[in-house]
């Protein structure tokens, strides 16, 4: 659905984006998974055609780069900062953008009404966005993105400062978006997200893709052991290994113990693994 | 809906929401142009306690006579001085709103208006402070003219006028024949008139006008230069009906640079909160969405001048002179304020920055161009950078609409001067703000 070649390109003189590739499978969650600064957002903007590479090509669903109006109808962004209109209500955002995505007034009634209902805005949907919460915002910053039916949807960071409870609506409203066969690229420095959401996790670090590959994948390549770590009268003691199960047994015999943690490899992992550094750095 | 339209509703309806740049796009503008048309009018009764300083060097019963008419006057306060050059100075430094120089020998001229050059007057108005010198000028005029009639109206000067009348005639010798007669037809006359009001204690008798076709009285205008003297190509000088058709052009000025900042923030804000992103991802061209926003500007320059001139003629007087020069000064006023609203726009790279900008450009561009302080007594240099103020280009064609009286031929260079101040800004505000937004 999204495939970026060879991307190359600066941003204020420095090499935002050192050679990504990546490939985007039709109906799949793709996650971009780096620290801030890894040149994620840098990536989301050329792969919309808002930005052109120095080097490099994108092409959506076979039909071209995104810089043509048709191709980039296919697409719908939920930027990470909050691209909504304050002084406006809900539904006149959702109204407007859909205007200017062709919709007849009639359909972009209906689908403004379906949007707000689904992202839980509905009793809200004539209140200006201005008294919204941060997590009502965010939620209404990806129903925009979905007015116009994208074939293609790219979130930047949805979850960035949410409360847990909207946090938990957008993963929600993900997975059913991705049911009804929308492709999707999620950008996140959230590891637990990418693994909750994400078929498939590029690790990006410096502008470049570090591995791409499937969550269970990438855990089984570079996550290493599992940690056991153990609090006991001698203090706290971490063992890296793939069999953890002798040294719970040790442990549970030791009398001294007060806690026992098996922590199994993961993304953050991954990450330290492939970079040198942890995902929060 | 088209997007272009889309957008200008959109912006539009953002700007009637912002409860603070409504107020200072229609409301402000508004109380501007009444609080200051009230101040200059005096409400309804025109200004009063205009200050008058009075030179007399003549010292003649004819110059006290004009001095107590003036005096009488509820809406004068006269200050006597015996130095010219002091009372035009108090005229300089704005202590005085006019002066009135009554030269050596104004009683002696009076007497021989029928066969001298007339009597004069010198006068010098203060150019800031065009309400009062119409009303000094008016009331100067109608002074001298009631003294002269007063002269004329029997009694031993009137007497003495006619005889000396006489002497002149019979002295002169380039009359012929028949002006000779007629002229002693016409002093007989006047003999015979003098002869009855001296019978008859009635002063009620009509002298009638009778100043058509000759000047008794000639009131030379000393003021400080002034824009119209230094320019050939400043309109003619007319007088307002009322102090709103002076205040309500300056608030239009004000209704458009507020107008100009709100676009500004409004262009500024999409980029800043990332819609502009949106937008640029929607299957539109770019010069949509600068032609929506051009559009939303150019409507609510247009709103705000009707509104303020609306309210100009339907609440308070205001009286356009030429209704085609108001509405194509209006026209020109948006071209120019959408255009030096996108170039300001494409400048700023925050809503900080942008606004702290465009104020500061905007306040200079509106006080240099005479939106805040009438041009007329701005130092020759400002007056002559005025030239790059759209502020003045749109006082001047709105002025000359409502009380100037100016022809289209009059407005034709400032309006082409707007319109090129907007076609210019516009284009190079685009083109700036295509490159910042790749």
């Amino acid at each position: 659905m999204l495939d970026l070649r060879g991307i190359r390109h600066h941003f204020n003189g420095h090499l935002a984006v050192d050679g990504l590739s990546l490939h985007v499978e039709r109906g799949s969650c793709f996650g971009l998974l780096g620290p801030n600064g890894a040149g994620k957002t840098t990536s989301i903007r050329i792969g919309v055609g808002l930005l052109k590479p120095d080097e490099g090509s994108v092409s959506v669903d076979g039909r071209g780069a995104p810089t043509d109006p048709e191709v980039r109808r296919l697409i719908g962004l939920a930027p990470q900062s909050l691209a909504i209109y304050d002084d406006l209500s809900a539904r006149e955002n959702l109204l407007f953008f859909a205007n200017l995505y062709g919709l007849s007034r009639g359909d972009g009634a209906h689908r403004a009404d379906e949007l707000l209902e689904r992202v839980g805005l509905t009793e809200r949907a004539r209140d200006r966005v201005s008294g919204f919460s941060g997590g009502m915002q965010r939620r209404l910053n990806l129903a925009v993105a979905l007015v116009h039916k994208p074939m293609l949807l790219l979130l930047d960071e949805p979850t960035v400062g949410v409360d847990p409870q909207s946090r938990n609506a957008i993963f929600d409203l993900v997975r059913e978006i991705k049911g009804e066969g929308v492709t999707i690229v999620y950008t996140t420095h959230y590891m637990e997200e990418a693994q909750k959401l994400c078929d498939v996790v590029a690790i990006v670090d410096r502008g470049r893709t570090m591995a791409v590959d499937s969550v269970a994948a990438l855990v089984a390549q570079h996550g290493g052991d599992s940690v056991v770590r153990v609090t006991s009268g001698e203090g706290v003691r971490e063992v890296s290994t793939d069999t953890p199960m002798p040294e719970l047994q040790k442990a549970m015999q030791d009398t001294t113990t007060t806690a026992i943690e098996i922590k199994p490899p993961d993304l953050e992992r991954v990450f330290l693994n492939l970079t040198g550094r942890s995902l929060r750095d | 809906m088209h997007p272009v339209l889309a957008i200008a509703k959109k912006d539009m309806a953002q700007l009637f929401r912002d409860r603070v740049g409504f107020f200072f796009v229609f409301i402000f503008p508004i109380g501007f142009g009444v609080l200051f048309g009230v101040i200059f009018s005096g409400a309804s009764d025109g200004p009063s306690n205009v200050r008058l300083v009075i030179a007399d060097l003549d010292n003649s019963p004819a110059s006290e006579a004009l001095i107590g008419l003036l005096e009488d006057d509820p809406k004068i306060s006269v200050t006597l001085d015996a130095d010219r050059d002091a009372a035009f100075d108090m005229v300089r430094t704005g202590e005085q709103a006019g002066a009135l120089l009554i030269p050596e020998g104004f009683g002696d001229d009076l007497e021989s208006m029928f066969f001298g050059e007339g009597a004069e007057l010198v006068v010098s108005f203060d150019p800031g402070k065009n309400l009062e010198s119409g009303v000094l000028r008016g009331m100067i005029q109608a002074a001298a003219y009631q003294t002269m009639f007063g002269a004329f109206q029997g009694g031993a000067s009137s007497q003495r006028m006619l005889d000396r009348a006489r002497e002149s005639l019979a002295e002169s010798e380039d009359l012929n024949f028949a002006e000779r007669a007629v002229i002693s037809t016409f002093l007989s006359s006047a003999d015979s008139m003098l002869s009855l009001r001296e019978q008859d204690d009635s002063e009620d008798g009509a002298t009638g006008d009778g100043t058509g076709g000759f000047q008794p009285i000639t009131i030379t205008d000393d003021s400080p230069a002034t824009g119209s003297d230094d320019d050939p190509d400043a309109p003619k000088k007319a007088s307002p009906d009322t102090a709103f058709e002076i205040t309500f052009p300056q608030a239009v000025a004000w209704g458009l640079m507020s107008c100009v900042l709100g676009f500004g923030l409004g262009v500024v804000g999409e980029r800043t909160r990332g819609t502009l992103t949106r937008l640029r991802l929607a299957p539109i061209a770019p010069w949509q969405i600068i032609a929506g926003k051009a559009l939303a500007c150019f409507l609510t320059c247009l709103g705000v001048q009707v509104l303020i001139m609306s309210l100009g003629v339907g609440v308070f007087g205001v009286r356009p002179d030429s209704w085609g020069i108001l509405i194509a000064g209006i026209l020109c006023a948006c071209i120019a304020f959408v255009g030096l609203g996108m170039l300001l726009a494409s400048l700023g790279k925050t809503e900080t920055g942008s606004e702290g900008l465009s104020r500061a450009v905007l306040l200079i561009l509106a006080l240099v161009g005479g939106a805040g302080v009438p041009l007329a007594i701005m130092p020759g240099w400002v007056q002559q950078a005025a030239s790059i103020s759209p502020f003045k280009w749109v006082i001047q064609v709105l002025d000359g609409a409502l009380w100037r009286q100016a022809t289209f031929g009059e407005v034709i260079a400032p309006c082409a001067v707007l319109i090129g101040i907007g076609v210019v800004g516009f284009l190079i505000g685009a083109l700036l703000f295509q490159r910042s937004s790749d």
